[in-house]
């Protein structure tokens, strides 16, 4: 055991098998996995509370009073930006898997871009709502209103954030062919928050002009 | 029994190359950069035991002020502060971080690992669960705690009838231990999938770990709602938001479903991991294996599930219709019937078994008896009418103390004298030991007991004072000599602690010949738990040979040493079959500050500063970009360079 490890064996110590493309699930997937699941039911029991007071507390009159009912162009235009952002990102997540860089920064890029959108499309949204229409501060509605869309606003930022941090660490070589979980983890939070995103918009939007 | 040859002969043979790797700075520094399971899990219990400690005595003022009739110990408000924050403490910041201590210290020993699958994100939740502690209990010294109840109901928690800052100090102090309870929760999730050792199937993995795995399962479900319920009463109070509010549309009895949603699996997600204890120890002291290993496994699930489904049982005098007053009244009743499961799994053990009655057997016969008490008025509480009558009454309070105390605290003291030996390396004295359960065992039944008859007799909880001649006063006095009675039996036990740690006797590797791997360890454990990582042969790997002789067999193999780094063994999901090595990460100071920015945000929102709040929170966001910012890749590049040179 104490003599030097020549080339060939090292390649078999444990330390060269761990940097090989594992087998089972990386402990950080699950990690990623059980966060989001969490952070779903999370969503889910703020649109619980959302029906809740549609359908136990108001009744008939939604959204209550004077408020209109959403606009849905720029909410379509939004669910348009993130539904497409997961695509690029599939695209780089591939890619690297087959150590292409170039795809890696190119899907990731246009992934933050998309996501950057679509933060800029809530955040007209926001302006529109707040000056023109109702504040979290009316009633309920806007409560819920704001704090849902605002919650998840926050999850795209912090999506947004971590695309530039995966960018970055692509730029200088810090992703390769062998290294790239965090790309695919990274993925599963993006892919989440878009498809929490679609229920989202089927319920605040659509579902309120029923 | 005193060393394990094995343990001994793996050491001898990888011990020297494993220290250097493992070791970790001492001192000052190394408090703040620990990332090893063993020391955070003692300092989940000792800081714990500290909150239980300071909770207790707060029972035992109020306790104090209701000896008598018309006493004035207290003023009304600071006793509505003392029950507020008795029970917030003791329920969230005592029974599951303490439970959690013993997981975090015990799941990788018992599973055969060298450290849990994320030893930063340990780190990171421990220092957030005792920031949010600190909080917590010292705003009583600002006479700023909580005092709105433990349960926090709307619409009296809202700010126009409760000014101050406490109820502020519950809802994100809550928020910040959610986030460390959530965590901890993964990472035990994550390490009982994924780090087991090799052979250790799940049909081998103690029951213990099981316990708190579904713990883990539901904190993941349960505390989203409860998370969401404490931000809109924060952004109500603060901010001038409408939820809870019916004159703008909402809605006070969504606090409550949120709230019961996650409360009534809290009960369960605080009592399933005390009676994995009670799992570890009766078979232990039975001289056999548990009975019924399958049965209590799928009860513990079953446990897990149902909760779900009963948490109207909590709203029963709010006025809801009768058809869903009837559905969450049966769901109660059936509720109780894996806990009988695992209630009569434990008793054919012993029957079938060789009982021997050491001092942690002891607590958990106590706890046999007190827990099945509070499980009768549970059934109880299930039946709406009868529900509809003792609500609000010290019956209640009594039943809940039978459930927790007795379902929580026995099996807690119990675990402390079954594995301190192991925690620490010195043995508890069994004198002392018994003493203290006597006491306890005593107190506990004066001090509650009479509980429920005042409550049957109408006395409401929560009340600072009550008048004299309405039957309440002789048995007043019994439960507060009865909790004095009790304080002084745990603080036998606190006595015994700190006269153990100071010149108790060494202790050996496996007193009490128990089944799982811990035992395998030396006490306490090296920095590396297991020298050589063992191969599982069957549920109870220190009552056979093999497992043991996998120690001294694999002594030679690097896939078993692991002497390249500080690394651990990832193996699949279901059969426990080796996949590859995982590199673990050393010391780093980088978790506190990420939890340290969680700690100044809540704070600052406490004290009404959202600037400050905001740099906190981006604190916490460079520590994590830091945290997880890529480093494999060069770091490979770089020791390729250096082979070649």
């Amino acid at each position: 055991m104490s003599a030097p490890a020549t080339v060939t064996s090292a390649a078999t110590r444990p330390r060269a098998v761990a940097r090989e493309v594992p087998a089972g699930r990386r402990p950080g997937w699950w990690g990623m996995v059980l966060t989001l699941v969490t952070d779903v039911a999370a969503f889910a029991a703020l649109l619980a509370a959302y029906f809740y007071v549609r359908f136990v507390t108001t009744g008939a009159d939604w959204p209550p009073g004077d408020i209109a009912d959403p606009k849905l162009l720029k909410a379509w235009i939004m669910t348009a930006l993130l539904v497409t952002s997961s695509a690029p990102l599939v695209f780089a997540d591939l890619g690297i898997k087959k150590g292409r860089r170039g795809r890696l920064l190119v899907g990731v890029g246009l992934t933050l871009l998309l996501g950057a959108a679509f933060l800029y499309v809530q955040y007209s949204e926001y302006t529109e709502k707040l000056t023109t229409e109702f504040t979290p501060q009316t009633n309920a509605y806007g409560s819920l209103f704001f704090v849902i869309t605002g919650f998840h606003g926050l999850h795209v930022v912090l999506g947004v954030l971590t695309m530039l941090v995966v960018f970055v660490a692509g730029a200088t070589g810090r992703i390769t062919r062998k290294h790239h979980a965090v790309v695919r983890i990274a993925g599963l939070y993006w892919h989440t928050v878009g498809a929490v995103w679609v229920f989202i918009f089927a319920s605040l939007y659509l579902a309120a002009q029923l | 029994m005193t060393t394990l040859e094995e343990r001994k002969a793996a050491e001898a043979a990888v011990g020297e190359q494993l220290e250097p790797i493992w070791e970790e700075s001492g001192g000052l520094r190394g408090w703040f950069t620990t990332v090893d399971h063993k020391k955070i899990g003692r300092r989940y219990m000792v800081t714990a035991g500290l909150f239980f400690t300071v909770a207790g005595l707060e029972a035992v003022v109020m306790r104090t002020q209701l000896a008598r009739a018309q006493l004035d110990v207290v003023s009304p408000d600071l006793y509505n502060q003392l029950f507020t924050l008795h029970g917030t403490t003791m329920i969230f910041f005592f029974a599951t971080p303490m439970l959690f201590g013993f997981g975090n210290y015990l799941f990788p020993l018992m599973l055969g690992a060298r450290d849990m699958a994320f030893p930063r994100l340990n780190a990171f939740g421990y220092w957030a669960f005792a920031s949010a502690g600190l909080l917590m209990t010292s705003s009583l010294l600002f006479g700023a705690a909580p005092n709105g109840g433990w349960f926090a109901y709307v619409p009296l928690n809202e700010e126009q009838y409760l000014p101050g800052a406490g109820m502020d100090v519950y809802s994100l102090g809550l928020l910040l231990l959610g986030i460390s309870t959530t965590v901890g929760g993964i990472n035990f999730i994550v390490t009982a999938l994924t780090m087991r050792a090799p052979g250790m199937s799940l049909n081998r993995v103690p029951v213990f770990v099981w316990a708190l795995v579904v713990t883990s399962f539901m904190v993941v479900f349960a505390l989203p709602p409860l998370n969401v319920a404490n931000l809109m009463l924060f952004l109500d109070r603060r901010y001038g938001f409408h939820f809870f509010d019916p004159s703008a549309g909402g809605d006070p009895i969504l606090w409550q479903h949120l709230f019961w949603l996650f409360g009534h699996p809290d009960v369960y997600i605080i009592v399933l991991p005390a009676l994995g204890i009670v799992s570890a120890i009766v078979p232990t002291f039975s001289r056999r294996p548990i009975a019924a290993y399958p049965l209590i496994v799928l009860a513990t699930i079953g446990t897990g599930v149902i909760s779900f489904g009963v948490w109207v049982h909590h709203m029963f005098a709010t006025g809801l219709p009768q058809l869903s007053l009837s559905f969450f009244s049966a769901a109660s009743l059936i509720v109780t019937i894996p806990s009988g499961i695992q209630y009569f799994s434990w008793l054919m053990t012993i029957v079938l078994g060789r009982l021997v009655v050491r001092t942690p057997m002891l607590w958990i016969l106590g706890f046999l008896v007190v827990f099945v008490a509070g499980g009768v008025t549970g059934v109880m509480f299930a039946v709406v009418p009868f529900d509809q009558q003792t609500t609000d009454s010290y019956f209640i309070v009594a039943h809940f103390h039978y459930v927790l105390f007795g379902g929580a605290v026995f099996p807690i003291v119990a675990g402390i004298y079954y594995w301190f030996g192991k925690f620490t390396g010195r043995m508890l004295s069994e004198k002392l030991g018994r003493w203290s359960f006597w006491l306890v065992f005593v107190g506990f039944n004066a001090t509650f007991f009479p509980m429920h008859v005042v409550g049957l007799l109408g006395m409401p909880r929560r009340n600072y004072t009550y008048q004299s001649g309405l039957g309440w006063d002789g048995l007043n006095l019994v439960e507060t000599i009865g909790a004095y009675v009790l304080t002084v039996g745990l603080a036998l036990t606190l006595f015994n602690i700190a006269r153990a740690l100071r010149s108790g006797p060494a202790a050996p590797e496996n007193p009490w010949g128990g089944d799982t791997l811990e035992w395998a360890t030396a006490s306490p454990p090296q920095d590396y738990n297991f020298p050589v990582v063992p191969t599982v042969h069957s549920l109870h790997p220190m009552w056979d040979e093999k497992t043991l002789a996998t120690m001294v067999r694999d002594e030679d193999d690097p896939e078993r040493t692991l002497t390249d780094g500080k690394q651990a063994l990832r193996t699949s999901d279901l059969d426990g079959v080796p996949e590859h090595v995982v590199e673990l990460p050393e010391e780093t100071v980088v978790p506190l500050v990420t939890a340290g920015g969680l700690f100044v945000a809540t704070l600052a929102l406490v004290l009404g500063a959202p600037v400050v709040a905001a740099s906190g929170g981006l604190l916490t966001v460079v520590g994590l970009v830091v945290w997880h910012w890529p480093r494999a890749a060069r770091q490979e590049a770089q020791e390729a360079q250096e082979a070649q040179a």
